[in-house]
């Protein structure tokens, strides 16, 4: 898979270790499944709403994993990450509404700090060619690692407080991450300019 | 150390080097490299034939001139000084007249690492009779002409000037010496009919009803074509896989005077340009949307300018856009309908400094990562922040808490359209990227997809697509052309400027459930329209 895509994703430990295997399985084809399930299990009328919800759920997460391990499709690999991401915020979005009114803000806090987090690494691939360290993503979580968590505490009815604590974590430790990077980036670009050496290809 | 290499092969109507055609000040030659000397290019070397080593001695001062022995040797001697030092690599015609903006907007700009001058075709005029074509993809050069090799569907006119990065000299002095040892003693099998063959097209071009100034200016390429050493190189440097990007020429004068009369013509031309105004006009994206291109770049230029004048740095404007927005946002997080109008009015004054910041940077030539990085990330939180406050407001003059439900709605919406460009984008890159070029004794092109040759050029794809979708592609290449349906095209993908004015227009005159529900919508369409077009695309 191209690097880039595969950077997109925003795997965390479970998936990136599922990458080193490989399954017999195209990745867009399980991914979709993955998504459809977790569609299925909140928008149809089944019995026990919630038990479907969560079984949605953990279906796309283990889809999605089972995906990080697949062959890549030769022309349309690039929907997967698109397929992840979309699916990770419905997640989120069901649980939330399923889990009543004061999970709402909490849960736009959340997406916008794991929003921000998915831009940094394509602007950050785009210009300084290198994205985020991988402890970032591991210490994060990733994607299937705050959608198992945040399963789990929808499971035992503590999503408000779980989703509140996961918001906090991640932005915070994306933003200072990142924020320090820039800085790094920025003194070595200021001391380019000081010292006349305007040639980008002089960078180190 | 810095080397240019200035190729003064091209006869002046009157015998000579055209490249000492005299200006009001000096000669063209000496003018080139006056500029080239400016952007810190120490060592200047003019190659030329042996019967004008001493009127370009004369022309361009203080530089090395030397008089290989035709193609072969120019070829050689480029090799030679490419392996010789570090630093950009220049190579280009000595006979190129040009604002001193374009020559630094090349060697200086640090997005351009090895890469060429190119202007682009308009939509209403093809290119000229005997112009050297190239095509580009994904910003990157795919294809480039020479007098011996043709290109299946050009999108660009290279001007000329080619710049080779410190670290891509070894390449270039490698690519070189192969076309030196393939031209030498005799051109390989097929260059000789594709040289006659574009001769042809010159001499066609100029049999027709051709006002005398353009026939003489074919007349002249005619002469320096089959030894262009310029192109050919270029042509080397694009089928070994070099990545070649382009500075482009906008409104900036450029010419190839090959007389004296062109040379007047050409300067009195440039002398009637106002060049501040082209460098402003040349500092707007080319390819924006609708509503910035017609209801804010046309005055946020100006504000650009000023900028300039009062030495603000692009940073600095961006940050200035983000407090605008942050109001906008504690505007709307009131939820009246004073803050709601007051928060739209600000939303499009920070949308306009946005517009400002960028077009601030290309105007002064000040670029760098974390400006590039922070105006990416601002623009996002203003969006995102504007959303979130939409909703304390909604909330606070009592609507539902449901409406952080649309609004994470709209986030999640808009963050998953945009990485189904960011993916898509990425993975066309990586195709670009990994294309094989055609060798680089074949004239033709190989390996050409349809994408990028004309139909009846090439065979249709044996693959089986169906024929719907290919006329549905087609289709919309017909609508690219056409000027009100490109533009809706455009207004269709909801690109940030429709959605600041959707956000504006719907919060302060509905409300922020309005402006939810309408950027769902249209969202969703967007997303329908981008994805199955993109399907398709990458499935043909």
């Amino acid at each position: 898979m191209n690097p880039t895509l595969r950077a997109y994703r925003d795997d965390g430990a479970l998936a990136q270790a599922a990458r080193r295997a490989d399954l017999p399985v195209s990745s867009l084809a399980i991914t979709t499944i993955g998504v459809v399930l977790l569609v299925a299990g909140n928008v149809l009328p089944v019995a026990s709403v919630g038990t479907a919800s969560l079984a949605g759920v953990f279906a796309f997460v283990l889809c999605g994993v089972a995906g990080a391990a697949g062959r890549a499709h030769p022309r349309l690999e690039w929907l997967v990450p698109a397929l992840v991401r979309g699916g990770e915020y419905g997640a989120v979005l069901w649980l939330a509404s399923s889990a009543g009114a004061m999970a709402l803000a909490p849960a736009y806090g959340l997406l916008a700090g794991v929003a921000f987090h998915h831009y940094d690494i394509v602007y950050r691939l785009r210009h300084l060619q290198v994205g985020p360290p991988r402890w970032v993503a591991v210490a994060g979580g990733g994607w299937e690692g705050r959608l198992l968590v945040l399963g789990l505490a929808a499971s035992v009815d503590l999503l408000i407080p779980i989703a509140i604590i996961v918001a906090v974590w991640c932005t915070l430790l994306y933003v200072v991450e990142s924020v320090a990077t820039w800085i790094a980036v920025a003194r070595d670009e200021q001391r380019i300019v000081d010292t006349g050496e305007l040639e980008e290809e002089d960078v180190p | 150390m810095s080397t240019a290499v200035l190729q003064a092969v091209a006869p002046s109507a009157s015998g000579g080097p055209a490249c000492a055609l005299r200006l009001l000040d000096g000669t063209l030659a000496g003018r080139l490299a006056g500029q080239l000397r400016q952007q810190r290019l120490d060592r200047i070397v003019v190659l030329t034939r042996p019967q004008w080593t001493d009127a370009c001695r004369a022309a361009v001062g203080n530089c090395e001139v030397e008089a290989p022995d035709g193609l072969a040797g120019a070829l050689e001697r480029i090799s030679e000084l490419a392996d010789e030092d570090a630093g950009p690599f220049v190579l280009a015609h000595a006979e190129l007249l040009m604002h001193d903006e374009l020559v630094a907007g090349l060697i200086r700009d640090p997005r351009v690492a090895t890469g060429i001058l190119a202007a682009g075709w308009s939509e209403h005029s093809g290119p000229g009779p005997c112009h050297t074509g190239i095509r580009l993809s994904r910003g990157r050069v795919v294809a480039a002409e020479s007098a011996y090799h043709r290109v299946a569907r050009g999108s660009a006119d290279f001007l000329g000037v080619c710049k080779v990065a410190g670290r891509d000299r070894g390449r270039l002095a490698s690519v070189a010496g192969e076309l030196a040892e393939m031209v030498d003693p005799e051109l390989p099998p097929g260059w000789g009919d594709e040289l006659e063959r574009k001769v042809r097209r010159c001499t066609d071009h100029i049999g027709q009803d051709q006002t005398t100034p353009v026939r003489r200016r074919a007349e002249h390429q005619l002469e320096t074509l089959r030894d262009d050493v310029v192109s050919l190189t270029l042509v080397g440097l694009v089928r070994r896989d070099v990545a070649l990007t382009s500075s482009y020429r906008r409104e900036l004068f450029w010419e190839r005077p090959l007389s004296r009369e062109q040379v007047r013509e050409a300067q009195r031309r440039m002398a009637a340009i106002d060049e501040s105004r082209v460098l402003l006009d040349s500092a707007v994206k080319v390819k924006d949307g609708f509503f910035t291109t017609f209801l804010v770049s046309p005055y946020s230029k100006f504000v650009a300018r000023w900028c300039a004048d009062r030495g603000l740095t692009p940073n600095q404007v961006t940050t200035i856009s983000m407090a605008m927005g942050l109001i906008a946002a504690a505007c709307f997080a009131l939820g009246t309908r004073a803050g709601l109008i007051a928060g739209a009015v600000l939303l499009q004054l920070a949308f306009t400094a946005d517009c400002v910041d960028g077009q601030l940077a290309r105007y002064s030539r000040q670029f760098s990562k974390l400006g590039a990085w922070l105006d990416s990330v601002f623009d996002r939180g203003k969006e995102y922040v504007v959303y979130a406050a939409l909703a304390l407001g909604g909330v606070r003059i009592g609507g539902a808490p449901s409406i952080w439900l649309l609004a994470s709605a709209a986030l999640a919406l808009q963050t998953v359209r945009h990485h189904i460009d960011f993916a898509y984008a990425a993975e066309q890159r990586e195709t670009v990227a990994a294309s094989v070029h055609g060798p680089l004794d074949d004239p033709g092109e190989a390996g050409v997809t349809f994408w990028e040759a004309m139909p009846d050029e090439l065979p249709l794809p044996q693959r089986g697509v169906s024929d719907v979708a290919r006329l549905g592609i087609r289709a919309s290449h017909a609508f690219e052309r056409t000027s009100v349906l490109k533009w809706m095209k455009r207004i269709v993908v909801l690109p940030i400027g429709e959605r600041f004015a959707l956000i504006s227009v719907t919060a302060a005159v509905f409300s922020a459930r309005v402006t939810f529900l309408s950027l769902l919508f249209w969202g969703v369409v967007a997303a329908a329209y981008t994805v199955t077009g993109r399907v398709l695309r990458s499935l043909t």
